[in-house]
C-alpha cells in the first residue's frame, strides 16, 4: 500500500547541518590561516651583522671597492698611477703634453678598468704642477663585476683580496642604493680575510677623474666619495 | 471544502541563500587572509646585530686588542635614518626634518637646527645620553639609500657631539627591522 510520505517541513526548518558544515570548515580554514600567519610574523629571514667601528691599521692604504649597478669591483688604483707617475718629476715642462701621450701609448689596466694621465698647461700655471695632472679612470667593456650570486671565496673578488694584506689595506666600499645585498656578502669575505672596512654612499659614473694629489691616505676618486 | 494552501510548503526556505551568504563570505575572507599573509609574509622580519669581536687570550692580548676589547664593551643605540626623519629603536619613535639638511649655510646652521628637532624629544634624550657616556655606548646609524644624500650632515652631527657612529645600509623596502 502506497503511503504518502510525511511532510517534512519542521524538519527542514530546524536542520541546520549542512550550514554548520560549511561554517566549520571555515573556521577551520581561518584558523590556519592565522596560525600560519603568526608563524610566518615570528620567522626572521636573515640577520645583518654590524661590525664595530676599528680604525685602519696604522700606515694603511685604502682600497675602494665599488658596489654599484649590482655588482661589486675592485678600484684600486695605487699600482696604476705609480705606472703612470713614474718619472714625471723629471720631465720639462715643454715636453710634458708628448710625455703624457706617450705614457697613455700603453695605459696601465687592471681587472676592471684602464687608467690614462690628463695633463691640464693652464691648471699648471694657475694652481701648480700638481693640480695640472689627471688620472681619468672608465670601465672596461665587458667586465660589469660580480653579482651577489657569483660572490664566493672562489670568486675573482676573492682572489683579489687574497692578493692584499690585510696589514697594509683597508677596504672602503663605494655602495649605490641597488647593490646593498653584494656589498654586505663582499663586506663578509673581506671581513672573513681579517681587512678593516668601511663603506660610504657612491654612485660614479664613469669615466671619472681625480687629481694627483687627491688623497692623502690613498690614491683613488676619494672626493666622490664622503669624506668620513 | 477544498484548500489550495499547504502549510507544508507555504514556507520560504532561507537557508540555501545563508549557505552562498557564508561561502561568499568564507571566500572573501580567504582571499583577505591570503593577500595579508603573502604581503606580510614575503617580507619577513631583518634581525640586525651587533657583530660580534673575536679576542685573544688576554695573555696573548696586544694594545690594539685592547682597543678592540673597549670597543666590544661598548653598547650600540639603534637610530634608523631615511632621509627626513630619525626613528631610534626599539621604541620607534621619531623626529622628523622638514627641511633638507643639505640647504644650509654652515655646519653651525645645520646642527642648530638638528639640534632644535631633536630637543625636547625622546630621540633627543638618547642621543644627549649616548653624548655623555661616549665609552660605553655608541650610535648605530640604520640608513636607509633614500638617507643616503645627506648622511654625512646627520652623521657629521653625531660625531659633532662627540658620538662614535656606526653606519649601516639597510634596503629600502625593508619594513620589519629589529634591532638586537
Amino acid at each position: 500500500m502506497y503511503r504518502k510520505p510525511r511532510g517534512g517541513g519542521s524538519q527542514s526548518i530546524l536542520n541546520l547541518d549542512s550550514l554548520m558544515d560549511i561554517l566549520s570548515c571555515l573556521v577551520g580554514v581561518m584558523l590556519f590561516l592565522v596560525i600560519y600567519t603568526v608563524l610566518e610574523l615570528g620567522a626572521t629571514s636573515f640577520q645583518v651583522a654590524v661590525p664595530v667601528p676599528l680604525d685602519p691599521p696604522a700606515g694603511s692604504r685604502r682600497v675602494l671597492v665599488l658596489a654599484n649597478g649590482g655588482t661589486v669591483r675592485v678600484l684600486d688604483a695605487a699600482r696604476p698611477i705609480r705606472d703612470l707617475s713614474t718619472g714625471i718629476d723629471q720631465v720639462p715642462v715643454d715636453a710634458m703634453p708628448e710625455f703624457v701621450r706617450q705614457v697613455n701609448l700603453s695605459a696601465p689596466t687592471d681587472a676592471y678598468f684602464s687608467y690614462t694621465l690628463g695633463y691640464d698647461a693652464e691648471m699648471a700655471a694657475v694652481a701648480g704642477r700638481d693640480r695640472s695632472f689627471q688620472i681619468a679612470v672608465d670601465e672596461i667593456p665587458g667586465e660589469p663585476g660580480e653579482t651577489l650570486q657569483e660572490l664566493d671565496s672562489g670568486s675573482r673578488y676573492a682572489s683579489l683580496l687574497g692578493g692584499l694584506d690585510p696589514n697594509d689595506v683597508w677596504i672602503e666600499f663605494g655602495v649605490d642604493a641597488f647593490t646593498l645585498d653584494a656589498f654586505r656578502r663582499a663586506r663578509d669575505l673581506a671581513e672573513a680575510r681579517g681587512f678593516a672596512t668601511r663603506w660610504g654612499p657612491l654612485s660614479l659614473d664613469f669615466p671619472v677623474s681625480f687629481s694627483l694629489d687627491d688623497d692623502a691616505q690613498g690614491p683613488g676618486p676619494r672626493r666622490s666619495l664622503s669624506q668620513r | 471544502m477544498a484548500n489550495l494552501s499547504n502549510d507544508d510548503e507555504e514556507g520560504i526556505s532561507l537557508f540555501p541563500m545563508f549557505n552562498i551568504l557564508a561561502c561568499t563570505l568564507g571566500v572573501m575572507v580567504f582571499i583577505l587572509a591570503t593577500v595579508a599573509t603573502v604581503s606580510l609574509g614575503a617580507d619577513k622580519a631583518i634581525e640586525i646585530v651587533e657583530a660580534p669581536i673575536e679576542l685573544p687570550d688576554s695573555s696573548e692580548m696586544t694594545v690594539e686588542d685592547a682597543a678592540r676589547g673597549a670597543a666590544e664593551r661598548r653598547r650600540p643605540v639603534w637610530i634608523e635614518w631615511d632621509g627626513v626623519q630619525l626613528t631610534i629603536y626599539p621604541s620607534m619613535e621619531t623626529v622628523g626634518f622638514d627641511r633638507d639638511l643639505r640647504s644650509f649655510d654652515s655646519w653651525d646652521e645645520t646642527y642648530a637646527y638638528i639640534s632644535e628637532r631633536l630637543t625636547g624629544t625622546r630621540v633627543g634624550a638618547s642621543v644627549a645620553q649616548v653624548g655623555l657616556e661616549p665609552e660605553l655606548r655608541y650610535v648605530v646609524l640604520l640608513v636607509r639609500p633614500s638617507g643616503f644624500d645627506n648622511l654625512l650632515e646627520i652623521g657629521s652631527y653625531f660625531e659633532f657631539l662627540g658620538i662614535d657612529v656606526a653606519h649601516e645600509p639597510i634596503n629600502q623596502q625593508w619594513q620589519r627591522v629589529r634591532v638586537n
